[in-house]
């Protein structure tokens, strides 16, 4: 058991509230069998002194996840901005804050876009995803990038690794999923253990899907069905993994990963004007490396490297081009790479020093552009101390950045210290109850699109700050008989965005401005519950509710100052019920978000309706012969043919089926 | 007579709040108001509100000069509740008539002068889409950014032909049987296109500013305003006169905006430094005498117009009130300062929408 314990530690490495670096257990990688825990643990989300929501596999599958930016809804404090669709555009903000500031992590390495600031989360596929977490603050692993603590929150997304049973060399996982709007994707997986240290992984799934979604058109007089056009996508990704263990039980892990895709931009919809043509084809190469390594009981490090290659092109037909025709090619690379070690010469205390370095290049196919070079650095500082029920957490990351350009003004450098504290307290040990508190001041430097991009950019631009606080309860416990498990958790929050980087209009032009001041009140909730019933089966409910008022304090004379944020709903929750039972899985769940303003100012005809969406899965395995299972799954998505909008006339789907099977051998 | 029916009106109105039907009985010819659901008074004012891009938010506000009652979306209301559309490029008055372009939807509408909608032409893709009119004897003349100028009859709004000019013009006028076209070319065009309006068969260019934006005719005396440069050279804003004999032209200052009265051109010029806050400053220039004189046309602007992002500078032709439209863009509706011929200031009202870009006056 303790064992067990200790891998699904290691598993969970970069979430959970103990100084892990002082674990002195290796992984045996080849030993694993599937990690299950029996003992009630702690969860996570409870445990943490700072904010951290988390969906496993399980929960994902139960629920009829579709991407994982469709988990990160059902987190509590978070937007989607979800421009609808397949292929459409699915970006993250925590709290507020704006996408910006928020991290995503793909197996511990940081992903970036130093172009547009935002990563699209829609593009990563849930395939082979093992868990998908969201931090406000970082994480608290120790041994984390000095990049994880450089954000105001940060999305980690885990790949799944392979397990292999006792004589077992190799595995096979292949999985069919298709449904509504011509969406089918296959995918395959082979693992092998090519030694007794060593595994390899292989994957590829392919997704396509027409797009074509009707969607109700009110125009006043006239309510039309119309159909979403030029709303296709077709993508492949390729993924190859090494995970290696050396005799001094220290591990190395690899990873090459290739996507590609074409994709038609529905753009929002105009009235009386269907037409849309732009295109978008999509690259990403990266390849990564980890090493981890304990030296002693007291002294551990880990150290990355990665190199990232994104291209994409944007096409657009029209005649208002010269030659009919517009077309923009961009290239970026980044070079990157970090090492960490920690320290613990206590049972009380461990520190850690982080220092990362990272190379982004942008060029494209415009004859004056600046084709900008930044070299960014990265040191962060970090204490744990662990007394009694205490548990401080302190961190000082220091941020250094410079751009190099061909043409055109050169941004000055910058330098920032951004400190962050969190504390939490269990006052009784008997009593898995924990009153945290969080401090943070993050920035973000200007992207490159903020600071080059064509006629609005402003090399003059100041980084954007944003200062969090948080003071939070939580509690999980099995107060009654009749419930297997019960854990609930409470944050009110204030942030501030200062100096936020904003397109400001111009006579003619937009510039972007350091311009913008926003102020969050908020309160996020969650509780997750499980109850027994008889024949073995039990029931799981979760349920989480955010209150957000963000407003716009930007300037006392405008018309939207103290108005809420654009597409920030005051009140937004959601909930899920999932009967499992031997013969079937049964999930359910809802998600209920207030009206909200599409435009800044706050008046009836900027509102944007609220909408429940309700959701509906069942799924089945089944045991084929020793060492083959066999999984059903099928969702219906949008039960009601809700018709609604997350972004101002970029309409949703109505109701939508998938089915897919799993086999693994 | 007239007058005194306005006044009643305007009293009337005051007295009820409510709407007009019962106090327009001394316009015995109010066939404006043919199967309009609002009724509208004799005097009237259109403002258009361009909206934000991708919003299907663009809308006609009614304005009324008498009383400064304001009836927004005044399309929708005439209409059964429709949309005017995305991004309200252009607005003029014609034969009693309003057209309007609608550039994101790309349409060109003719509205009655109440609003009510009595024909439509969609521009096909390979026409392009709008962005400016002019009207001149019985045809309607559209600016399309397929780097032409389409001719559509001024009633049915039935497409006739197109005449090919430069790259992506923006506004054209009509004089002495000429239309004169400014091409922007989005910073890559320098042209001014001169069509011949007999034939309307062709087009001669002639070398003016780059980038020009806007073009207007005073008196006989053509005005051209643009950014006077391409990115990544700094905008000039310059305003330029165009001798029509000698096909040259000759800056007479700096300017965004500009309209006309009584033989005088008015130009408005919005500058910013550091693109938060802005300057801005009025001038004339009198045809008559060939002078420029820097002395605002304005004489009590309220502090925040000076400093205000300038959006729109309409004269009413009949009075020669001054309306000079802010606009806020996303963060707010647009705001409308009046003002008599001789700069006093009247008043100020919301217009209704996001960023008003023209006005059209009845009497």
């Amino acid at each position: 058991m303790s064992v067990r314990y200790v891998l699904n530690l290691l598993v969970l490495g970069g979430l959970l509230n103990i100084p892990v670096c002082a674990q002195s257990v290796v992984d045996t990688l080849h030993t694993i069998d599937e990690v299950t825990v029996k003992a009630r643990r702690t969860p996570l989300q409870v445990a943490s002194a700072q904010p951290v929501q988390s969906m496993g596999r399980e929960q994902l599958e139960a629920l009829g996840a579709q991407s994982v930016a469709d988990a990160v809804k059902r987190f509590a404090g978070v937007t989607v901005r979800d421009y609808g669709g397949i292929g459409g555009l699915k970006t993250v903000s925590v709290r507020s804050l704006g996408v910006a500031h928020t991290a995503v992590s793909y197996d511990g390495v940081a992903v970036s876009n130093a172009q547009a600031g935002q990563i699209d989360v829609g593009r990563f596929a849930l395939d082979n995803v093992e868990e998908v977490s969201l931090a406000v603050g970082q994480g608290s692993d120790l041994l984390q990038s000095a990049r994880a603590y450089a954000s105001a929150g940060i999305l980690s997304i885990r790949t799944q690794q392979p397990t292999f049973a006792e004589g077992e060399k190799d595995m096979w996982r292949t999985r069919v999923s298709g449904g509504s709007f011509g969406y089918i994707t296959p995918s395959l997986r082979y693992a092998r253990k090519v030694a007794s240290r060593t595994a390899l992984m292989v994957e590829g799934d392919y997704m396509r899907a027409d797009g074509i979604y009707p969607f109700t058109l009110d125009n006043g007089r006239t309510e039309t069905t119309e159909r979403r056009r030029n709303s296709d996508i077709s993508s492949w990704h390729v993924e190859g993994n090494l995970y290696h263990t050396f005799r001094d039980e220290s591990r190395l892990t690899g990873k090459g990963y290739f996507y590609r895709s074409e994709r038609g931009l529905p753009g929002s919809v105009i009235l009386y004007n269907p037409t849309a043509r732009e295109r978008l084809w999509d690259e990403n190469f990266f390849t990564q490396i980890a090493y981890e390594k304990q030296f002693s009981p007291q002294w551990k490090m880990r150290a990355l490297a990665k190199y990232n290659h994104a291209w994409n092109r944007y096409e657009d037909t029209n005649v208002k081009y010269e030659g009919g025709r517009q077309v923009d090619v961009h290239r970026q690379d980044e070079y990157y790479a970090s090492a960490t070690v920690c320290w613990k010469p206590s049972p009380y205390v461990a520190l850690s020093l982080a220092q990362d370095g990272f190379v982004n290049t942008l060029r494209n196919n415009i004859d004056d552009s600046p084709n900008p070079v930044r070299l960014t650095s990265l040191t962060a500082l970090n204490a744990d101390f662990r007394w009694g029920g205490w548990h401080l957490l302190a961190n000082l990351t220091g941020t250094y950045t410079t751009d190099e350009v061909r043409s055109g003004a050169t941004p000055d450098d910058r330098r920032h210290l951004s400190p962050s504290l969190s504390l939490s307290w269990r006052p009784w040990s008997s009593e898995a109850l924990y009153l945290r508190a969080l401090y943070k001041n993050t920035f973000r430097v200007p992207t490159f699109n903020d600071l080059y991009y064509r006629r609005s950019g402003n090399t003059a631009l100041r980084p954007e700050d944003a200062t969090e606080y948080n003071v939070g309860l939580t509690w999980s416990a099995r107060p009654v008989d009749w419930l297997n498990s019960l854990s609930l958790t409470v944050d009110a929050y204030y942030n501030k965005v200062e100096d936020k980087i904003v397109a400001f209009p111009s006579v003619y032009v937009w510039r972007m401005a350091n311009y913008g001041e926003v102020e969050i009140h908020g309160v996020d909730a969650t509780l997750g519950a499980s109850f027994p019933l008889i024949g073995g089966c039990e029931v799981d409910v979760t349920g989480a509710y955010t209150f957000q008022q963000a407003l716009d304090l930007t300037n006392p004379s405008a018309k939207n100052y103290k108005d809420q944020l654009p597409y920030t709903p005051r009140h937004s929750g959601n909930a899920s019920a999932v009967l499992k039972t031997p013969w079937l899985h049964v999930g359910y769940n809802l998600m209920a978000v207030g009206k909200r303003y599409f435009m800044d100012q706050n008046i009836p005809s900027n509102e944007i309706e609220g909408y429940v969406e309700h959701g509906l899965t069942a799924s089945r395995s089944f045991q084929l012969g020793k060492s083959a299972t066999l999984r059903l799954q099928a969702d219906v998505v949008n039960l009601t043919d809700r018709q609604y909008e997350v972004i101002k006339y970029y309409p949703m789907p109505g109701r939508s089926w998938r089915v897919g099977m799993i086999l693994s051998f | 007579m007239k007058l005194r029916s306005l006044f009643l009106s305007a009293l009337c109105l005051m007295a009820t709040g409510a709407v007009f039907t019962a106090c327009e009985d001394d316009d015995d010819n109010d066939k404006w108001n043919e199967n309009a659901e609002v009724v509208l008074p004799k005097q009237r004012a259109f403002v258009l509100n361009e909206g934000i891009y991708g919003m299907n938010n663009a809308n006609v506000s009614f304005y009324n000069p008498a009383t400064g009652e304001v009836i927004t979306d005044i399309y929708a209301k005439q209409n059964g509740g429709l949309k005017l559309g995305d991004t309200a490029q252009d607005m003029i008055g014609y034969n009693g008539d309003i057209y309007v372009i609608v550039n994101g939807s790309s349409y060109i509408t003719r509205l009655s002068g109440a609003g009510v909608e009595l024909a439509r032409y969609a521009f096909t893709e390979e026409q392009g889409q709008p962005r400016y009119a002019v009207a001149e004897d019985g045809k309607v003349y559209v600016t399309l950014y397929s780097g032409n100028v389409a001719r559509l009859d001024a009633k049915t709004l039935a497409f006739e032909k197109m005449v090919a000019v430069g790259n992506n013009p923006e506004q054209l006028v009509e004089e002495d049987g000429k239309l004169y076209v400014v091409n922007s070319g989005w910073g890559y065009d320098n042209r001014l296109s001169i069509i011949d309006l007999r034939t309307f068969e062709s087009a001669e260019h002639v070398t003016i500013m780059t980038n020009p934006q806007r073009i207007i005719e005073v008196n006989d005396c053509i005005f051209i305003q643009g950014y006077g440069a391409a990115y990544p050279d700094p905008y000039t804003y310059p305003v330029q006169l165009y001798d029509c004999q000698t096909k040259t032209v000759s800056n007479i200052g700096q300017g965004t905006h500009m309209a006309e009265y009584g033989n005088k051109l008015y130009v408005v010029y919005c500058s910013t430094a550091d693109w938060v806050n802005y300057t801005t400053t009025f001038y004339t220039y009198d045809t008559r005498t060939r002078q420029k004189s820097e002395t605002s046309f304005l004489k009590d602007a309220p502090a925040e117009l000076t400093t205000g992002n300038v959006y729109m500078l309409e004269v009413n032709p009949e009075n020669g009130d001054i309306y000079v439209g802010i606009t806020h863009y996303a963060a707010g509706e647009g705001d409308i300062y009046r003002f008599k011929a001789d700069g006093t200031f009247v008043g100020k009202f919301e217009s209704g929408g996001q960023g008003p870009n023209a006005m059209v006056f009845f009497e």
